[in-house]
Formats: C-alpha cells, sequence, structure tokens
C-alpha cells in the first residue's frame, strides 16, 4: 500500500472502521465549536432580518432615497410656483410573503403519479406511486410522503434491493411492511430494504424536505449517483 | 440530556434548547458530514455544511417527531450529499481523466480485500499511538487545517505537519505487507 492509498483510506473507512477510529476522537474542540456556533447564529440572525426585511429594505432604499431628494431640490426649485402637489404620497404596499402558498399549490401535482423504475430490476417493472402528501405540523417545508411501490413480477437488483433517497428527512418505519426491512436504528442513516418480486407492494413514509430549487427526491439502489433510480417530481407532473 | 428534557428545554427556552442541541450533537454532526461528503471536500466545505445543517435544523427542531440524534444524523448526511453533488462538480472540472478511479468489475473480491485492508489500517492507525493517531484523523477523515489539530494536541502547526508526515511513512511501513 502506497502514501497515496492510505491516506484514500483514511478519508474514506467502511463503517466499522469509521467508528472505530473516530471513537473517542471528537472533531471539534472547544474553540473551533465556539466558533462554528457562532457562524450559525449570524446566518440564523441574518435569515431572520431577511425574513423580516427591514433592515435589508432600509440599506437598500437609502442610495434611492439620496437620489431622490437631491432630484426634489433641483427640480421642485425649478418648477416651484408653476405645479402644486395635488396627490398624496402612497406608501408601498406591505410585503406579504407567498412562498408557502406557492409551495402548498405545487406538491400535490406528483399524487398519483405512477413513476417506472426499471433500472431498479432486472426483470419487469418497478412502479413507484406517490400516494399522499401534506406538511408536518404546518410547516411547509417540511413533509411527510407516502410512497408505495409495487412490481410486476420484477427481480430486484442482485436480490434484495436497498432504496436511498436524496432530499427527504427520514424514513418512517412503521409503514414498511414486512418483509421488507428499514435500518433507521443506525444513526444518520435511512436506507430501506425492499425485497419485492411478482406483484407484492410496499409502502413508506418519507419525510420529504421541500427545497424550491429541487422539487424533487430520487429513489436510488445506493448513494453513489450511478447507482440506478428514479426521479421522483414534486411539481409540473400535471 | 435526554432527547425529552432537549425537547422540554427547545419549547419552553428556545434560544438555550437550541444552545443545548448545538452543544449535544456539534460533534456528532461534523463526524457525519465528514463521512459523507465527497471526496476532495476541504474543511471549508465541510464547516459550511455544517453551519447550513444546523441553521435547517435549529428553528424547527422542537417539532422533531422520533430521535433526535438520527434526525440530526440524517439532516447532515443528507446536507452532506447535497453538497457533495457540488464538490463533485468542482472536482471534475480540475481533476485530469488519468487520475480518475477506475471502474471496477469484480465486486465480491474487492469486498473482501477491502475489508482485510480497512482491519489492517484500524490496527496500524492503534499502534501508532497518540498523539499520531488523533493528528492523522483530524487530517485525513475529517480534514482539519493544521493549524486547529496542533492547537488541539498542543503543538504548532509545523510541529503537527512534521509528526503527521512520519506518522504516514510509519503507518505505510507497517502495511507494506497488506
Amino acid at each position: 500500500m502506497n502514501e497515496k492509498e492510505i491516506e484514500r483510506m483514511l478519508r474514506h473507512p467502511d463503517d466499522e472502521t469509521a467508528r472505530r477510529l473516530t471513537e473517542g476522537r471528537p472533531p471539534l474542540d472547544d474553540a473551533a465549536k465556539a466558533r462554528l456556533w457562532a457562524r450559525i447564529q449570524d446566518e440564523m440572525t441574518s435569515a431572520d432580518t431577511v425574513h423580516g426585511e427591514a433592515p435589508v429594505v432600509k440599506r437598500r432604499i437609502w442610495p434611492s432615497l439620496a437620489v431622490a431628494a437631491a432630484c426634489v431640490v433641483v427640480f421642485g426649485g425649478t418648477f416651484a410656483g408653476l405645479f402644486s402637489m395635488s396627490r398624496p404620497v402612497v406608501s408601498p404596499e406591505p410585503t406579504v410573503p407567498t412562498a408557502p402558498a406557492d409551495i402548498a399549490d405545487t406538491l400535490p401535482f406528483a399524487v398519483g403519479e405512477r413513476f417506472a423504475a426499471d433500472g431498479l430490476t432486472e426483470s419487469g417493472t418497478l412502479w413507484i406511486t406517490v400516494t399522499s402528501a401534506s406538511p408536518v405540523d404546518g410547516d411547509l417545508s417540511a413533509w411527510t410522503v407516502h410512497v408505495t411501490a409495487a412490481s410486476e413480477d420484477a427481480v430486484p437488483r442482485g436480490g434484495a434491493t436497498q432504496f436511498c433517497a436524496d432530499n427527504f428527512l427520514a424514513v418512517k418505519d412503521e409503514t414498511i411492511v414486512s418483509p421488507y426491512q428499514c435500518d433507521t436504528d443506525r444513526p444518520g442513516d435511512a436506507h430501506c430494504t425492499f425485497v419485492l418480486k411478482n406483484g407484492q407492494t410496499a409502502s413508506l413514509t418519507l419525510y420529504y424536505r421541500f427545497l424550491e430549487d429541487t422539487p424533487s427526491f430520487r429513489l436510488a439502489t445506493g448513494t453513489d449517483p450511478a447507482c440506478p433510480s428514479v426521479e421522483i417530481k414534486m411539481e409540473g407532473n400535471t | 440530556m435526554t432527547d425529552e428534557a432537549l425537547r422540554t428545554l427547545l419549547r419552553e427556552d428556545p434560544p438555550r434548547g437550541q444552545a443545548a442541541l448545538y452543544d449535544e450533537y456539534a460533534n456528532y454532526a461534523y463526524a457525519v458530514i465528514a463521512r459523507h461528503i465527497a471526496d476532495g471536500a476541504t474543511q471549508e466545505d465541510i464547516e459550511d455544511c455544517f453551519v447550513e445543517t444546523f441553521t435547517d435544523i435549529l428553528p424547527r427542531a422542537a417539532g422533531i417527531i422520533g430521535s433526535i440524534k438520527a434526525y440530526v444524523g440524517t439532516a447532515a448526511r443528507h446536507h452532506a450529499i447535497d453538497h457533495g453533488i457540488a464538490i463533485r462538480k468542482r472536482i471534475a472540472r480540475t481533476v485530469p481523466l488519468e487520475d480518475a478511479a477506475e471502474p471496477s468489475f469484480s465486486h465480491v473480491e474487492e469486498e473482501v480485500e477491502a475489508r482485510a485492508r480497512n482491519t489492517a489500517l484500524m490496527e496500524a492507525v492503534d499502534a501508532l499511538g497518540e498523539p499520531d493517531a488523533t493528528i492523522l484523523i483530524q487530517k485525513y477523515f475529517y480534514r482539519r487545517k493544521m493549524a486547529d489539530i496542533g492547537r488541539m494536541v498542543g503543538l504548532t502547526a509545523n510541529a503537527a505537519q512534521v509528526r503527521c508526515s512520519r506518522a504516514l511513512k510509519r503507518l505505510r511501513r507497517m502495511l507494506e505487507e497488506v
């Protein structure tokens, strides 16, 4: 083994090796933890500020106000006496956030859609259907999405097909019908394994994190982007 | 702190609850991100992803259903995957073709071999002792900078770098037979 290979293995050990190597060796000391906490608080404060809009608007409108004031002085002096101000100044309408309503309108389009997942099997077709989608506790950026996988005499690739889903928060294991398993007991891991053939059906619940720039999630047979997958689009499937 | 105590604190005193959640799971989330982010990620990439993960989690933390640790881990993993896509694109533009990994065809054979190599690596790193083992893991697995690693193990950045190079050479000698 040469040094380059050792470096690569240290960067990407397998699960068991990673667990053993990092045991008792936390990545962050107190100083790093405090520095990152300060960054998180900054991010959260600026997110709140942008949401509330006041300081941002203030910064942006000051130059405009300065230009406007200059114009008033110049033109006001020139045209004084010729025109009179007959209309009151209308204040801008308050900004009403519209994104949540947009999101609510776009998500249900995927419900009832049937997606063919041919690449996930060696024979036949595996069909993935979004059976329902509803926001979690009224939070429109987090949705509970029920997905049903049904086979038409399909044989999964290499026996049990491990499903991974991108762009979602967690798989709720209670709805995985036996003999399908979901190893959510492994922290940070939400793969689930299907053994789906001969017309069987399985359902799973995903906690979907809605991102406006990626309004879809991917069910795949592995975490590598090259693995066979089917993309479930959460908008535009009318 | 138990999940229930954390949930109560998040509901009753959100700023303190968020700080407690961060305190409890910062190291765990960082480790998950380091584990799942793409090869070629820098400390800055990991830290950006880490900050984004907590900025995403904390405002909604009071409503987390089930295990908070599993939620944090899953969110961290998915943020790492999201970041990984951008990092891979960046690397694809800069890495010469001859350095790209070759496709493999013998999966079973490779898996057995990789397993043996991983076991040997684990034993060899343990055999290095401290602070060398920590320096290597912080540098390669967590992708941390030498200045930070040096501070962590009580050395200057230069001294830590020298130890790291020597430790890598010792590791190579130990693993020559594998």
